[in-house]
């Protein structure tokens, strides 16, 4: 069913809770080309939404096949971060962000709009080696900007179909991270325009599960670390902006200080920061796995000194316990600026899209009667109560006491309603879906697409088409070699990132962490799904991705499911 | 022959009624790890790193007693191939060998997994795939949950069993009771269950302390010290091998000589022995038993066993004996479920038959389909300066692992031996 440009507006703003603007009905381009994207060019522009314009991009391939991929980008932060925490974070090399300066704070970066149309360079070249075209919006604002996205996408899509390029039989859609989430809207909403859809590393769950995840994790910090975080109800405007700032400045001072030694226990609770920053991760279900740490090699120092004497000459890991807790120091600072900067700003959203008074808490997350206890689970605690025991006996229990009797924050109910209505992923059965998903995301957990995946193939037209054999749906997990990735450059006290990450080999472990055989082999076997037209077909269609390197061999594998704090809630 | 021709017809009656109900549901040929010829079991267990000694020995008796049983025309016809990964007591590996186990090797069933914090790791994958998780090698009472983890079947009495009998011992001896009792545990799941079943069994212990896994390495001093200030009297001691080995040592260094009280997991008298210098530190010291002892050699079980880790070539103490029992009782549990074997079907037969089976263990073994507990309490014994344990007790005490309730005074004579210890 087509809608018109006026409807999907209305729908998008209403969406939005946003008074509606006048907004030109038929602004399909402001600055688009009017003739096509010719083979081998790259073609950009600007298309006119209601939410604002948003660039977008076509990459023609040299010899087109007719299939056009449109690019979902993902989160990009949309307040400044400071520029020692963005560099560590990689926003210094990444297009999407640019430099600039802010009272009080200084050097910055800051998330902008730029078209992409595929995560990397290499993936791109290797999609445009096999003749499909490459097209991607950038949004028109940044941070929770699914509606953005989707309206871009829309636009884009309009663009395409209406000449933008020649030649289109049909048009793919595919994203990362948040973008995996303006993808299957998209879909949703355009079931027409678009043939089969390619999520991956996706906040499949919503924001809401989201930043659960990363409230469970600043709730156990502000309780067993550090007091002072705010963690969510920033106050409005730029009051708000700097008590996040600070808080972000706060967590990653914290994880340095304890990476290089010169921190080991909380000054103002007395608990072990590396433990308490691990329970944190195990309550949200964070992986224990980072591309630094395997969990499975020790420091190669206890082979020639023993374990008693590596431990006295401070080498480490020594166990897969301290293996854990150095990888969730990892994961956390890696994720820290979006929990944090991301809760920021969409608690801004929400008070921009229900007219808050600047009094009222924009809190979407509740941690009221959560049982953190029950948030770890008993395989949890059989696996690593050892490990923390090591802090003295005890400590475990301590720490889950302190949790409990922690403050808790309600959550403003208008200012959940306005995120509930925000586009979202609905797990339906429709069309032809390939999930990608690393089976160690400390972002986005790799629960994100299980459940996501589950409720398709268990929705009633799903459960129709699997009992035919006829589903045309698939979850790859991209996993880490088997046998570990923790390298140390001789003699070294401590593992060397750069050496593991090599060794990792960009597979399994990180946020859209894929190799471009992985990125490009899930294309195809969505392209193989979409021509299948029986059961054995698509069993073969499926095993085209499974035979991708790095892709899971085990079909059985189902990821842990995601934490939900609110189920514990009696 | 006639055995293997009734397999075939039996599936291949299977497979028709099948095709005529148009119906995918499971029969023997569906399920993983049993072929005509052969059932494939996988284990996950130290062989390297410091929690391999005498732990290492399990698997090579296990595999001895399988060789011995395929030897012998196998298990329903089907030959045993037992597959073992060394996940050097690391959780992590863990991990990988189980899927390396479920997925490269296509194993039937997990048995003889060793370790909580190992298992604990893979316990719920195995759980939700379905693949039965027999006797596993830990007392961590966790894995008793029928409900939560229906495919798997505890093996030996919870550290939860271990403290009830304990503290039942203790206060049905009046030379126990009247000392000055005090604890020491190893911090996290081990202690928490000791500290669990000594306050279901009403014992107040005047001074605790503990210690964390792998302080051993750093000595005991100032446990030891603690103790002694304490002047404890009896210490009842809930720790891992190497660490009893390390506080017995220390303790006799420093003159402090109470009665000490130990677990039947963390006083294996050759470790002790190897790390401490010699087995008579064990001389005198208690500890809870649900096995035949060892040197009993005029028991039948203890004798054929003998023979069989002599045969193989291995070293007889503990971890040999106890890896050829459990092998034995799993060979039962196999036969029992019938020549049509199947998961569930292999599920079913421990539920229904577990107190049919026959082993070494002189306490009564309890599978239903409410609950996995396994066998279910102790004797008390006493140790020698030849690191023989004596049995004290002619009865046995009996408890379950819920956090409430006390052993009870029980008495229990096992069946002999199956014919040549064959299933």
């Amino acid at each position: 069913m087509r809608i018109s440009l006026s409807r999907r507006a209305t729908a998008v703003v209403a969406a939005l809770g946003l008074a509606l603007v006048a907004v030109p009905a038929t602004a399909p381009a402001a600055n688009a080309d009017d003739r096509a994207c010719g083979l081998g060019e790259v073609c950009s522009g600007a298309l006119t939404g209601s939410l604002g314009d948003s660039p977008y991009q076509i990459v023609m391939p040299p010899k087109f096949n007719g299939t056009v991929l449109l690019y979902s980008h993902g989160y990009r932060i949309a307040q400044p971060v400071p520029a020692a925490i963005g560099t560590a974070l990689g926003m210094d090399k990444a297009p999407y962000y640019s430099s600039t300066t802010v009272p009080g704070v200084g050097a910055a970066f800051v998330g902008n709009d730029i078209a992409q149309v595929a995560p990397s360079a290499e993936v791109a070249a290797g999609l445009l080696g096999q003749g499909y075209a490459l097209a991607g919006a950038g949004y028109a604002n940044q941070g929770w900007a699914v509606a953005e996205g989707v309206e871009a996408g829309e636009n884009l899509i309009r663009y395409i179909n209406g000449g933008g390029i020649k030649g289109t039989k049909q048009i793919l859609a595919w994203g990362d991270s948040m973008g995996s989430v303006v993808t299957q809207a998209l879909v949703q909403r355009n079931p027409g325009k678009i043939a089969g859809t390619n999520p991956r590393c996706g906040a499949l769950a919503g924001p809401e599960a989201a930043f659960d995840t990363a409230q469970t994790v600043l709730y156990t910090w502000k309780t067993l670390i550090d007091p002072t975080l705010k963690g969510s109800n920033y106050s409005a405007g730029a009051a708000g902006y700097a008590e996040a700032v600070g808080d972000l400045a706060k967590i990653f001072g914290t994880i340095n200080a304890v990476a290089t030694g010169q921190a080991t226990v909380s000054s103002q609770t007395g608990y072990p920061i590396a433990l308490a920053n691990l329970l944190s991760g195990l309550l949200a279900g964070l992986p224990t796995v980072s591309s630094t740490y395997d969990g499975v090699t020790v420091n190669p120092a206890v082979a020639t000194l023993g374990t008693a004497g590596a431990l006295a000459g401070g080498y480490s890991p020594l166990s897969s316990g301290q293996s854990a807790a150095a990888a969730m120091l990892q994961n956390v600072a890696g994720a820290a600026a979006l929990g944090i900067m991301g809760q920021y700003e969409l608690e801004q959203r929400v008070r921009l899209i229900g007219g808050l008074a600047p009094t009222d808490s924009a809190n979407f997350t509740s941690n009221v009667g959560v049982n953190y206890s029950e948030l770890l689970s008993p395989e949890q605690r059989g696996e690593f109560g050892d490990t923390f025991a090591t802090a003295g006996p005890g400590v475990l229990d301590a720490m889950l006491a302190a949790l409990a009797a922690g403050e808790r924050t309600p959550a403003n109910p208008v200012a959940v309603q306005i995120v509930q209505a925000l586009p979202s992923a609905q797990a339906v059965y429709g069309k032809p879906m390939v999930l990608l998903t690393d089976t160690y995301d400390p972002v986005t957990p790799a629960g994100n697409a299980g459940e996501f995946f589950d409720g398709v193939r268990d929705s009633k037209k799903g459960k129709q088409a699997a009992k035919r054999g006829n589903l045309k749906a698939v979850s790859y997990y991209a996993v880490p070699p088997a046998d570990g990735w923790t390298r140390f450059e001789e003699g070294a006290k401590s593992p060397s990132g750069a050496l593991s990450a090599a060794a990792l080999g960009g597979s399994g472990v990180g946020h859209c962490a894929f190799t471009t055989e992985q990125s490009v082999g899930s294309i195809a076997a969505l392209e193989a799904l979409l021509k299948a037209n029986n059961a054995k077909k698509i069993a073969a269609a499926k095993r085209v991705g499974y035979q991708v390197g790095g892709i899971n061999k085990d079909r059985l594998y189902e990821p842990p499911a995601l934490k939900n704090p609110a189920a514990t809630v009696r | 022959m006639g055995k293997a021709f009734a397999t075939r017809a039996i599936a291949v009656a299977s497979i028709t009624a099948l095709g005529i109900a148009g119906s995918i549901s499971p029969a023997s040929a569906a399920d993983p790890g049993v072929t005509n010829s052969k059932i494939t079991i996988g284990m996950t267990t130290p062989l390297t790193g410091p929690a391999a000694p005498g732990y290492k020995d399990i698997a090579p008796a296990a595999a001895a007693y399988f060789d011995y049983v395929n030897a012998n025309g196998g298990i329903n016809g089907r030959k045993v191939d037992l597959k073992v990964y060394d996940d050097a007591y690391n959780p992590a590996k863990t991990k990988v060998g189980t899927n390396q186990l479920i997925n490269r090797d296509k194993i039937f069933a997990m048995y003889g997994a060793l370790g909580t914090p190992t298992h604990s790791a893979v316990v719920r994958d195995l759980n939700r795939r379905g693949i039965p998780d027999v006797f596993v090698n830990t007392g961590g009472a966790a894995f008793d949950n029928a409900r939560r983890y229906p495919m798997t079947f505890p093996y030996f009495p919870s550290y939860i069993v271990e403290a009830k009998a304990m503290g039942y011992y203790i206060n049905a001896t009046s030379s126990l009771k009247s000392k000055r009792a005090c604890l020491m545990y190893q911090d996290g799941e081990f202690g928490d269950n000791a500290k669990t079943g000594f306050k279901a069994a009403g014992i107040n212990f005047a001074e605790e302390t503990s210690y964390y896994s792998g302080q051993q390495l750093a000595g005991f001093a100032s446990q030891v010290t603690t103790l002694a200030r304490a002047q404890c009297e009896l210490v009842v001691f809930f720790g891992v091998t190497s660490a009893t080995a390390v506080l017995l040592g220390t303790a006799a260094k420093a003159g402090f000589k109470p009665t000490w009280m130990v677990t039947s997991v963390g006083s294996d008298p050759d470790i002790i022995g190897a790390l401490a210098g010699s087995k008579a530190l064990l001389n005198d010291v208690y500890v809870p038993s649900w096995i035949e002892p060892i040197q009993n050699t005029k028991n039948a079980y203890v004798r054929q066993m003998k023979v069989i880790a002599d045969r193989a070539k291995l070293p007889w103490n503990f971890y040999t004996y106890y890896g050829i029992n459990t092998a034995y009782v799993l060979a039962q549990a196999l036969d029992s479920a019938g020549p049509n074997l199947t998961r569930k079907g292999f599920v079913s037969a421990l539920e229904k038959n577990a107190s049919s089976f026959r082993s070494a263990a002189v306490v009564p073994m309890r599978f239903s389909k409410s609950s996995h507990q396994g066998l279910t309490g102790f004797y008390m014994g006493q140790y020698d300066a030849a690191g023989n344990v004596d049995r004290l007790t002619n009865y046995i005490m009996v408890a379950t692992s819920s956090s409430s309730g006390k052993a009870k005074k029980a008495s229990y004579r096992p069946a002999g031996p199956t014919k040549k210890l064959l299933p």
